[in-house]
């Protein structure tokens, strides 16, 4: 087991995140800057990194350190059936844990849809490696040449000679060393695999199902206590005083106050209870922008496209161009609403190494324990974060929140600290996906294809959140474009002039990365402008999806193509109440989607219900369909809840929901039966399956209620009564 | 006082009377397939069975279940089956395995409590007594799809 971290420069750390666009590095040592924060690893992984995340036990199972954390989205089933084929085994053989610091060398965060994308070859060549160096520990055993060796599954054969997985490993585990060459040459898209392409249920099913122990929320640890931070009435208050008479003796084991912060440490979750109750803090506080000011620091009007501060397509749009549309769409904040609330549990060693253990759910393990590390001026090697199952993510797990709070008290009281966020802690003090604006115009060729193309947008941040950097860094990169903004916001289709801008706006409300950050708003504006030009034209809003790709992205137009046979398309209307839409979209250039959604309508009411939707999903290859088709459904099921419910705005210089009867989100009856097709492309690679049906499910199924009403939706959510 | 969780008593502290139930399972018996989600009783994750009927552990305290059985996630295959060993699940259990229903898992034991409740109470539900039952059991992942074929194949098989 390495406890060795690679050596890197903070300067390459810095130019592989993309963080150099803002030019951060170059101004890392003026004065007045303050440290230069922990910031997200975006590094690919290396060969010798991989070495580190495998190992044979001595009773015989492969332990699998994984660098993809599990969050629901079934990596771990799936690398686990790349290593199975590559070693020869059967997967149960193999045991996985999540990325854990002490274990496995820097890797990147779990993000964007990319663990099959960027992990799926390196695990399959490190499986290779693994049994190749297996092989020569058995050959001087079984005193032959490792070539000549058969392996079993468990058992390596010389003529009758044998040695097993364990008696290899019968001493202490057995790992590779860091200077072992790797193998290149996998079965891995090669040749008939014996379960890869086979589906597979997520790792630990039947924990999950009987309750056992697999969340941080589940760690128990001796003499542990339970701990909570003050929280602010606003989400700028700063707290002035905190007055702890009124608790009774011995009600809290420990306080802790610094900067403007405070919490408290209890014995038991009664008595910390107990405790937030009583105690009484004062706060000051001051109006932050309210929702109107924030909508009017995103509206377009009266803005050129062209004056936006973001050039995505720069085509230069005709003066004399007559539009045949003009649509506007405001898209809201969003929030992730994982069920599992943040938690982290947080112990201090007074010797030994590590000095601080961290028990968290996190998308990313090293960030946590670098912001820790700097925040406790302690060496990386000092800090240990073990990553548990998150339960549900969605891009909202990805900084360092409820970690520090957990060491912070663990610090305090010198005793082990679980730290549970509340739901209101979720909304008022996480980051969510910011609102948005957009207008779209474009107008035809008399051939009824896209001429010009003109898409403007206003969006809060997602990447150069305030959520991850100090103000002085948020300055440094207003002038460069937002990437997580940008996402999805080239369109698929080809006209003549095509202009699309934006500029980033700073709000003042923690924003970030949600689920496909800006591809899910940006496709939706895209999707539904679409719509409105398919019936401008008098075409069948597929076909004119169709002849505008003219001929380029046919992945997408063959999604079209499959999504129509699906559904049995024969245009928008199927009855006087049931109408439907459809969408399409591309997700980081690798992945196509397209969707059908049926809706019943009451056309005296406009109210609407969800009654079927379509999906043809390529991705590439598959690894493991069970779980493609899993994040599928999920995708589509966001699609419903950004189309018809989610939505959060500023009120009182707070986040206007505090529980999730605020904030609605698909219940069971929102969902309807889905239809999926898999698309898979002989020998395309594979890509990622977590983000990319939302690109398409929300605006088709704004796209049949235009249908039904043939009134554009410029508003997320679709609210009937408006339209009405 | 002793509340009876799983066919097994505990003995729980004067201190501990007005605790929701949800952390006195969790936090002092150990029983942490119980989840917390929100505290208020509106997404479904602290489900258990109080005398077979599904509750929200975090809405009730040890004060209000004095003399009921309580079922947990963990111990719903043995109130199926008692006689059976360890390794055998619940009906509903064995079809979320089958239908291979959680993503994330977290919603997951709450969900298989509030189904194994539902098909308790009307072995035969249809789609809309199902969604009736389930419709406070929030699931973010949205696996409700094939929570709902889940149910259907446990209806049948049980």
């Amino acid at each position: 087991m390495t406890n060795n971290t690679p050596d890197y420069s903070r300067r390459q750390f810095l130019k592989n995140t993309g963080w150099t666009f803002a030019g951060i590095t170059v101004v890392a040592s003026l004065p007045g800057c303050g440290l230069i924060p922990a910031l997200p690893s975006r590094d690919m992984p290396t060969g010798e990194d991989s070495l580190s995340w495998l190992q044979l036990q001595p009773d015989g199972q492969f332990y699998f350190c994984s660098p993809r954390q599990e969050m629901g989205q079934g990596i771990l089933a799936s690398l686990k059936l790349i290593l199975a084929d590559e070693l020869g085994v059967e997967p149960h053989q193999i045991t996985t844990i999540g990325p854990d610091t002490g274990k496995i060398t820097p890797v990147k965060s779990t993000v964007g849809s990319e663990s099959i994308k960027d992990f799926a070859h390196p695990v399959a060549r490190l499986g290779a490696t693994m049994i190749k160096t297996l092989k020569q520990h058995a050959a001087p055993i079984l005193q032959t040449d490792d070539r000549t060796l058969e392996f079993d599954g468990h058992l390596f054969h010389f003529g009758a000679r044998t040695v097993s997985l364990s008696e290899l490993a019968a001493t202490s585990p057995l790992l590779m060393d860091r200077n072992t060459a790797l193998v290149e040459e996998t079965h891995f898209l090669t040749g008939t695999p014996r379960h890869v392409g086979k589906p597979s249920a997520t790792e630990n099913i039947r924990s999950i199902v009987t309750g056992e122990p697999l969340y941080a929320g589940d760690i128990r640890l001796p003499d542990m206590a339970y701990g909570a931070m003050l929280r602010p009435p606003t989400l700028n208050a700063k707290l002035k005083s905190v007055d702890m008479a009124p608790l009774p003796a011995g009600a809290v084991l420990a306080s802790w106050q610094e900067n403007g912060q405070a919490g408290l440490v209890a014995a038991t979750p009664a008595l910390l209870f107990q405790a937030l109750e009583l105690v009484e803090t004062s706060w000051v506080t001051s109006d932050i922008a309210t929702q109107v000011e924030i909508d009017q620091a995103l509206s377009l009007r009266g803005i050129e496209t062209g004056d936006l501060e973001h050039s995505i397509l720069d085509g230069v749009i005709p003066q004399q161009t007559a539009w045949d549309i003009d649509h506007t769409i405001s898209i809201p904040f969003a929030a992730h609403a994982s069920i599992e609330p943040r938690v982290a549990v947080a112990r201090w060693n007074s010797k030994g190494t590590p000095r601080l253990e961290v028990w968290t759910g996190t998308q990313d393990a090293f960030f946590v324990r670098a912001t820790l590390a700097q925040e406790f001026g302690l060496p990386e090697d000092d800090v240990a974060v073990y990553s548990q199952r998150i339960g549900g993510a969605f891009g909202g797990k990805t900084l360092c929140t409820v970690e520090r709070e957990a060491a912070v008290l663990a610090k305090s009281a010198d005793r082990p600290v679980k730290v549970h966020w509340t739901r209101p802690d979720e909304f008022q003090m996480a980051h969510h996906r910011p609102p948005s604006m957009h207008r779209v115009r474009a107008s035809l060729n008399p051939d009824g294809t896209i001429e010009s193309w003109d898409h403007g947008f206003k969006s809060g941040h997602v990447i150069f959140t305030s959520a991850a950097m100090p103000q002085w860094m948020q300055s440094l990169t207003s002038f460069a474009p937002d990437p997580g903004a940008a996402r999805g916001a080239t369109p698929p289709y080809k006209g003549s002039h095509m202009q699309v801008a934006f500029s980033d706006m700073r709000l003042p409300v923690l924003t970030g990365p949600w689920r496909g950050l800006g591809a899910a708003p940006n496709c939706f504006a895209i999707e539904t402008s679409i719509d409105l030009l398919a019936k401008k034209a008098g075409k069948d809003p597929i076909a004119f999806r169709t002849a505008n790709l003219k001929g380029s992205h046919p992945r997408l137009a063959h999604c079209l193509t499959e999504v129509a046979r699906l559904s049995n398309w024969a245009g928008s209307s199927k009855s006087a109440t049931r109408y439907r839409g459809a969408a399409c979209g591309i997700y980081k250039e690798v992945t196509y989607v397209a969707v059908v959604a049926d809706i019943d309508i009451d056309p005296e009411t406009q109210s609407f219900q969800v009654a079927k939707l379509y999906c043809a999903h390529d991705c590439g290859t598959i690894i493991n369909p069970d779980q493609v088709r899993a994040q599928i459904e999920g995708n589509l099921v966001w699609g419903i809840g950004m189309a018809t419910q989610e939505s959060f705005h500023l009120q009182d210089s707070r986040i206007s929901a505090d529980y999730l009867g605020d904030y609605e989100i698909p219940t069971i009856g929102d969902v309807p039966d889905i239809a999926i097709k898999l698309v898979t492309p002989e020998g395309a690679a594979p890509a990622g399956a977590g983000e990319a049906a939302i690109t398409a499910a929300a605006a088709a199924i704004s796209n049949a209620f235009f249908a039904a009403t043939g009134q554009p939706v410029t508003k997320l959510p679709i609210e009937p009564d408006s339209h009405s | 006082m002793k509340i009876t969780v799983n066919n097994t008593q505990h003995e729980i502290a004067p201190a501990q009377r007005d605790t929701p139930l949800l952390w006195v399972l969790r936090e002092e018996l150990g029983l942490v397939g119980t989840k917390f989600g929100c505290g208020i009783g509106t997404c479904g994750a602290c489900t258990v069975h109080i005398d077979g009927k599904a509750a929200r552990a975090c809405q009730l305290t040890p004060d209000d279940v004095i003399g009921a059985h309580i079922t947990t996630i963990e111990g719903l295959a043995a109130s199926w089956d008692p006689s059976d060993n360890e390794d055998s699940l619940h009906p509903v259990q064995d079809a979320w395995v089958t239908h291979s229903v959680p993503q994330c898992g977290y919603c997951q034991a709450g969900q298989i409590m509030a189904a194994s409740a539902l098909l308790l109470a009307n072995p035969t539900p249809d789609d809309r007594e199902i969604e009736d039952a389930m419709s406070g059991n929030l699931c973010r992942c949205g696996t409700y799809v094939r929570i709902r074929a889940a149910i259907r194949d446990a209806a049948e098989s049980m």
